[in-house]
């Protein structure tokens, strides 16, 4: 029963997506490689949630989200998002033309580096409002109201709007950023190390900023991070992403209390306590994360792995639900 | 409404400002414009023909009536001069114009495409730029002709190369920045992207060559004119003036007619130079 519900309430799907770079050579640029980027990920987003994606630098989860993002494309695999009127999950790629423009207006994102997103030559109203005005989304004045609108909402003042990027401190420019793309009124929201260049203060408040709006405009997070804490702090469910692939998928809690995989594991264990005298056995990983053009055979952690038993160096384990919770997935013969 | 235009006009306000504290791009732009408006207004400021050869009274001194003096064929040297001044600014800046847009659209394709595209574009440009341009402008000439607006076409297809390397190369850095992503994974087309949201991003360095540009091809076109390949001898230019003096004689006895011009060249192109400096800084929003 509650799979069922659970599929209804599903906006974003992904099935096996993969995304291969090919690595050239020689004067003929003959393909020797590839970079196994994203690997086969198997996902679903619900709406009105937030999905935290974690994982070490290069495993992936900044090509996972260029990839919902159209900015990549798929070298296997499928997207597919719900449907506005029908409410059926159509593969981004089979969408006709005024579809396919609809689903970029429905999905925006949030980057890492909030100057670099903002184009320097541009005052915030003329960067707000071509992509408003080419997803018709009001005339000229009503485009102005709502952008002065989103300012005030991410607490900015509306006349800033006449001001350029550089003008603004980077908590500011993160802010809006965030306006810029809820100004679209999308959907989903993919936010890829939205507070990782912000100093602490600055990103309890974003992301405090990022709840409040999320509850206002029924938004849906992917929110791509590599700080567990900050995951933890946002998200509802959580992906744990290495080499490519998801190894566990849980609610926050759940994951929290009672996570399985033993890379999971070691990443809590590194977690530092914000108590005083607290101690936690650390769980040191051996080694480096092995190369995405070159990935072990067998499940993809066991050569860093603490549990690695024997068929973990002959068969990929598959993502199933845990014994005791159909929403727990994990990848891990072990489990 | 109103808090737009008050803002709006500091904008533009500010732009001036920073212009008006840039002396030498300040001091740029008064003598670009009075060259400009001296040769436009020509028949306005001298009574006298500058093609009316007067045999009777060559290689004279400054005097009243000729206020420059006379050439080796009786001609009024200021009304050459200002007159002159026409055709060699012309040539000039619409070579400068028209050779930065060829290069800008070429640099903008080869930029944001990449691969083939930029490998065709790029051995065009190598092609073009491996012979000297001197020669590569000789051989079009005996191609095309000699004549105004032959010399400035020609000055357009030999000389967008510069342009369109730094163009090309300023978007392949700027294209892989996320806020080009953001446009992209809104569905802004290609050709926006290109023009609306990188090339202003490249305009500095564009600027800056564009009025090197403009006092290259004025010195070239006086190169070529004094070589007797440029603009026809008839039409006074600032080259074809000097064109005129380089016998020995003109050359020992009577300065006023090569110094004269000389000046004039440099101090267009110095002054435009000048103009462009202070033109870069007041664009970037960034200052």
């Amino acid at each position: 029963m509650a799979v069922i519900t659970n599929k209804n309430n599903t906006l974003l799907e992904l099935k096996n997506v993969k995304k291969h770079f090919p690595i050239t050579s020689g004067f003929f640029r003959k393909v020797t490689g590839y970079v196994r980027a994203v690997d086969g990920v198997t996902l679903d987003v619900k709406k009105g949630e937030t999905l935290g994606i974690v994982g070490e630098s290069g495993c992936g989860k900044t090509t996972l989200g260029k990839t919902i993002l159209r900015l990549c494309s798929l070298t296997g695999g499928e997207i597919r998002l719900k449907a506005v009127d029908s409410g059926e999950m159509k593969g981004l790629q089979d969408l006709d033309k005024r579809e396919s423009f609809e689903a970029r207006r429905r999905i925006q994102m949030v980057f890492q580096n909030p100057y670099a997103s903002l184009n320097p030559m541009k005052n915030i109203l003329s960067a707000f409002d071509e992509p408003m005005k080419i997803h018709s989304l009001g005339n000229k004045q009503e485009r102005k109201n709502k952008i002065a609108e989103m300012l005030e909402t991410v607490n900015l003042q509306p006349d800033y709007m006449y001001r350029f990027p550089h003008e603004f401190s980077g908590g500011q420019q993160q802010r809006i950023s965030i306006a810029k793309a809820l100004a679209m009124n999308p959907e989903v929201i993919v936010c890829d190390e939205p507070v990782s260049a912000l100093d602490v203060s600055i990103q309890s408040q974003i992301m405090n900023l990022m709840r409040k709006l999320q509850k206002g405009y029924n938004l849906t997070y992917i929110f791509i991070a590599h700080d567990l804490s900050v995951v933890q702090y946002m998200s509802d469910r959580i992906a744990v992403m290495y080499l490519g692939k998801i190894v566990e998928v849980a609610e926050a809690v759940e994951f929290h209390n009672n996570c399985l995989h033993p890379y999971t594991m070691a990443l809590l264990s590194a977690v530092p306590m914000p108590v005083v005298g607290a101690k936690s056995e650390r769980i040191i990983l051996k080694g480096d994360v092995p190369s995405p053009v070159n990935p072990p055979k067998g499940c993809k952690f066991h050569p860093r792995c603490y549990k690695c038993i024997d068929i973990c160096k002959e068969k990929e384990p598959a993502l199933k639900p845990s014994d005791t919770n159909p929403d727990h997935l994990v990848a891990c013969h072990l489990r | 409404m109103n808090t737009k235009k008050t803002i709006k006009s500091s904008i533009a306000k500010r732009n001036i400002q920073k212009f008006y504290t840039n002396r030498l791009a300040l001091f740029g732009l008064i003598v670009v414009a009075i060259l400009i408006i001296m040769s436009l207004i020509a028949p306005f400021i001298t009574p006298h023909d500058p093609n009316y050869v007067d045999s009777y009274k060559r290689l004279q001194a400054p005097s009243s009536e000729h206020w420059l003096g006379t050439d080796n064929a009786g001609r009024d040297l200021f009304a050459r001069l200002v007159y002159g001044g026409r055709v060699s600014i012309l040539v000039g800046i619409a070579s400068a114009l028209g050779a930065s847009i060829i290069g800008v659209i070429l640099g903008c394709i080869a930029g944001y495409f990449g691969g083939k595209v930029d490998a065709i574009i790029l051995y065009f440009c190598e092609t073009f730029v491996s012979f000297p341009s001197t020669i590569l402008v000789l051989v079009m000439v005996g191609l095309v002709g000699r004549g105004l607006s032959n010399l400035i076409i020609i000055f357009c297809v030999t000389g967008w190369m510069g342009v369109a390397r730094i163009v090309r190369s300023k978007i392949m850095s700027l294209r892989e920045e996320p806020f080009v992503e953001s446009c992209i994974a809104n569905g802004i087309s290609g050709i926006s992207i290109m023009f609306r949201h990188l090339l202003p991003n490249t305009l500095g360095p564009v600027i800056v060559s564009i009025t090197l540009a403009t006092a290259d091809f004025v010195l070239e076109e006086s190169a070529l004119s004094f070589l007797g390949i440029g603009v026809p001898p008839n039409v006074a230019t600032w080259g074809n003036i000097i064109n005129s003096a380089k016998s020995l004689d003109i050359f020992q006895n009577h300065p006023m007619l090569w110094v004269v011009p000389g000046l004039m060249i440099s101090l267009f192109a110095l002054s435009v130079n000048f103009f462009g400096d202070g033109l870069r800084d007041v664009l970037d929003v960034r200052q």
